[in-house]
């Protein structure tokens, strides 16, 4: 290699050099817009207020910026339930003036509004509607929260009782639910916690015997490292991990096995056990 | 050994293929089996496949060699073909890290090493146009693996980092063992390397493999045709690569690791010929543009002359222009990583409502790394026309060069990197369904299309002046 060669190098080097000190200067600094705010529904459907905007925060910290939906009932549509309630009162007692004076209220305000305006026609035309006995919306239910998780199941499952819809730490997903057996993961709420996810899984067998079997069979020889055995509630549970990534406890209520299996960020299953007690002890 | 030679083209397709089919078979039997025994036993497997093919060396033959290249036979093989593969198995589990992320790591990046560790051997030391090459066809290879789907799974070093890192590792380890490979080789002649190396590595790995042996037996009775077919994958691929590295050198057997990627993904055609459809998750215009640039790349290691070849007394040198034009692209291309290639969106309306915007720097990007690998090739060209090695190092450099830089367009909006730490998982979790959405757009850096300009200008100066200069050296030779 000619000294001229080398030379030419070492200036495309030095100057990749410094590129790469302006993309770790660069990069450090990741801004993001993120949306914010809280958007107000009624429950009829209709924006009351939107104060939702984009801000520009460090990367790290748009974890932290979310969209608050709230959804409660707005002063015109709870002035118009009101009169249509009133209404719906006047018919069924059959004081049709009365009814027809709060029906013409309701119609002024908003023509579309149940069957305000059906009623009145009918009224004017020298009839006598039936009541409405409808309650007012009901499939939605002000709330303050996003939508919680429900399970896919339809049938009440006892399996259930053992995927919370809460567990300390961290945010439930939708369950899987079968007819023996249900699961459910949960992803941590904070990015401090040493778990980067928790499933739990409950099966029910045929017998306290069979599912003392399957603990041992599919968890214990799964997980033989740090092996231990705990108290968790009123149940004796097997603690072990599988050297590399997963912790786990597994123990038996009657006919049913129960596992929780929590999956390390760090590399050191052995390290989460007190995380993983901690969610255990929230099982019945 | 400098020029590709036709022998060489058999050994490494066997090669090619199996080290795809390696890949996919170490995918299978993971968690099926300790990593011990899948490593062992597969080298095992393929040390006894081999005998016929190799043959066993005469025992007065490996007296008279010399212990030192006994042991670096030996010594290559355990790294190559056990300990590598090992460490890979040990931080894989079947989806973490994700198959793309896995099959670039352990296979792409394992030939980029190999390539650039023959720089520090003279023997094995290819062009920089070689090397060039090389890094374009990495540069194309996660162009490709970044297609297989949207939004993709391919996002290294972002969940899975310490596996990452160890698969790379591995990747080192793997380099080493190579050279060693090849060291021996050169003396003992590639059959009785393929005996002591893959010899070495089975007695090795059977003997890691010992302790667990016994609370395996049940597993393996259900997986040996896995066990079976990878170890007949790691006989192609250790075979193959032997030969194509005695013939032809070891930066060209490297070309079995970075086309792996190619290989991996023409499975979806035997799938279709088969008519067992899924949906198809593959976006075939950026994949077919990040395999225009990963077969470019390979061509530029296979066609260009090595350093090792002899400077042409008194051979013209390229005009001085040139040199400032293409190190000026290189640099620019190089800043271009630091800059914004992409703005992306991510929405969540399920249980996490979040939606965040930002811009995706080049680096996460797969065009900015080929507009450096673009670059890079007209940089290396030059270097090596420098050199004297003219004629073989300027076709195969400038084609991939125009290949990688028209494979630019429909890889515009592929990102490297979907995956971030500050977006809750509860959102990534569910990209791609109707709870959340992830979405680029390409917003490349106007510095992005100054590099191509320069570099353009600088392989249009270098083309014309390689051409005439061989014009007159032929006529030359006719007078």
């Amino acid at each position: 290699m000619t000294g001229a060669v080398r030379g030419s190098i070492a200036r495309a080097t030095a100057a990749l050099l410094l590129v790469a000190l302006m993309f770790s200067a660069t990069g450090c600094q990741r801004t993001v817009e993120v949306q914010t705010g809280t958007r107000v529904v009624c429950t009829y459907g209709h924006v009351i207020s939107d104060n939702v905007q984009m801000v520009k925060v460090p990367a790290k910290e748009a974890a932290k910026y979310q969209v608050e939906t709230v959804t409660r009932l707005c002063d015109r549509h709870a002035k118009l339930e009101a009169l249509y309630e009133a209404a719906q009162k006047a018919l069924a007692a059959g004081d049709l003036q009365r009814a027809k004076l709060k029906l013409g209220q309701v119609v002024a305000t908003d023509a579309t509004f149940r069957k305000a305006k059906q009623q009145l026609d009918t009224l004017n035309k020298g009839g006598k509607p039936a009541p409405d006995s409808t309650p007012n919306n009901p499939s939605v239910t002000p709330t303050t929260t996003p939508p919680s998780t429900g399970t896919t199941a339809t049938v009440p499952n006892a399996l259930t009782a053992w995927t919370p819809d809460a567990i300390t730490g961290f945010s439930a997903k939708k369950a899987l639910v079968d007819p023996l057996s249900v699961s459910r993961e949960y992803l941590p709420s904070a990015g401090s916690n040493p778990a980067a996810a928790l499933v739990i899984y409950a099966e029910q067998y045929l017998s306290p015997a069979a599912a003392t079997a399957a603990l041992s069979t599919q968890v214990k020889s799964a997980y033989p490292k740090n092996a231990a055995t705990i108290k968790v509630n009123s149940h004796s549970a097997y603690f072990g991990t599988d050297g590399r990534q997963f912790a786990v406890i597994g123990f038996t209520s009657g006919p049913v096995m129960v596992a929780l299996e929590m999956t390390a960020k760090s590399g050191d299953p052995a390290a989460l056990r007190s995380a993983i007690e901690a969610a255990a002890k929230q099982l019945p | 050994m400098d020029r590709m030679s036709t022998k060489a083209a058999l050994p490494l397709a066997t090669a090619l293929l199996g080290s795809a089919a390696v890949f996919v078979m170490s995918t299978v039997l993971s968690d099926r089996l300790p990593d011990t025994v899948t490593a062992g036993g597969a080298v095992a497997l393929a040390f006894l496949l081999s005998l016929p093919l190799a043959g066993i060396p005469r025992v007065d033959a490996l007296r008279s060699a010399r212990r030192r290249d006994l042991a670096l036979a030996a010594g290559g093989g355990v790294a190559a073909f056990w300990a590598a593969p090992l460490i890979t198995l040990l931080f894989r589990l079947t989806d973490a890290p994700p198959g793309s992320e896995a099959l670039f790591l352990s296979t792409t990046a394992w030939g980029l090493f190999t390539v650039l560790a023959c720089f520090a051997v003279a023997a094995e030391r290819p062009g920089f146009t070689a090397g060039a090459g090389a890094l374009a066809a990495t540069a194309g290879g996660a162009a490709l693996l970044a297609n297989w789907e949207r939004p993709s799974s391919f996002s290294p070093f972002v969940r899975y980092p310490v596996s990452d890192v160890a698969i790379l590792a591995a990747g080192l380890i793997f380099a080493l063992g190579a050279l060693a490979l090849a060291a021996s080789a050169r003396e003992l002649g590639p059959r009785v390397v393929a005996f002591l190396g893959l010899g070495g590595a089975a007695a090795v790995g059977v003997l890691a493999a010992i302790p667990v042996l016994t609370a395996s037996l049940g597993s393996l009775a259900l997986e040996w045709p896995a066990l079976l077919a990878l170890a007949v994958a790691t006989t192609a691929f250790a075979i193959g690569w032997l030969q194509t590295a005695h013939v032809a050198g070891t930066p060209r057997a490297a070309v079995a690791l970075l086309g792996a990627p190619a290989a991996v993904t023409a499975l979806t055609l035997a799938e279709r010929a088969t008519g067992r459809l899924g949906v198809d998750p593959v976006v075939w215009s950026g994949a077919f543009g990040g395999l225009a640039a990963l077969a470019a790349g390979c061509f530029a290691v296979m066609a260009a002359e090595g350093l090792q070849a002899s400077t042409a007394v008194g051979a013209p040198k390229p005009p001085r222009a040139v040199l400032p034009l293409a190190l000026a692209g290189t640099v620019a291309a190089a800043a271009t990583l630091a800059l914004p290639a992409l703005s992306a969106v991510a929405d969540g309306h399920g249980e996490v409502p979040f939606s965040v915007k930002w811009e995706m720097l080049g680096l996460e990007a797969a065009v900015p790394w080929l507009v450096l690998s673009v670059a890079v090739l007209v940089t290396a060209v030059l270097f090596d026309a420098r050199r004297g090695a003219v004629r073989a190092c300027w076709v195969p450099g400038l084609i991939a060069a125009v290949v990688c830089a028209l494979a630019v367009w429909p890889l515009l909006d592929t990102p490297l990197r979907t995956w971030t730490l500050w977006i809750p998982a509860g959102v990534q979790q569910v990209y791609g369904t109707e709870y959340a959405r992830f979405a680029v757009a390409a917003a490349p850096s106007p510095l992005l299309w100054v590099s191509l300009a320069l570099s353009a200008v600088a392989a249009g100066l270098l083309g014309y002046w390689a051409w005439r200069s061989d014009e007159a050296s032929q006529e030359a030779t006719t007078r």
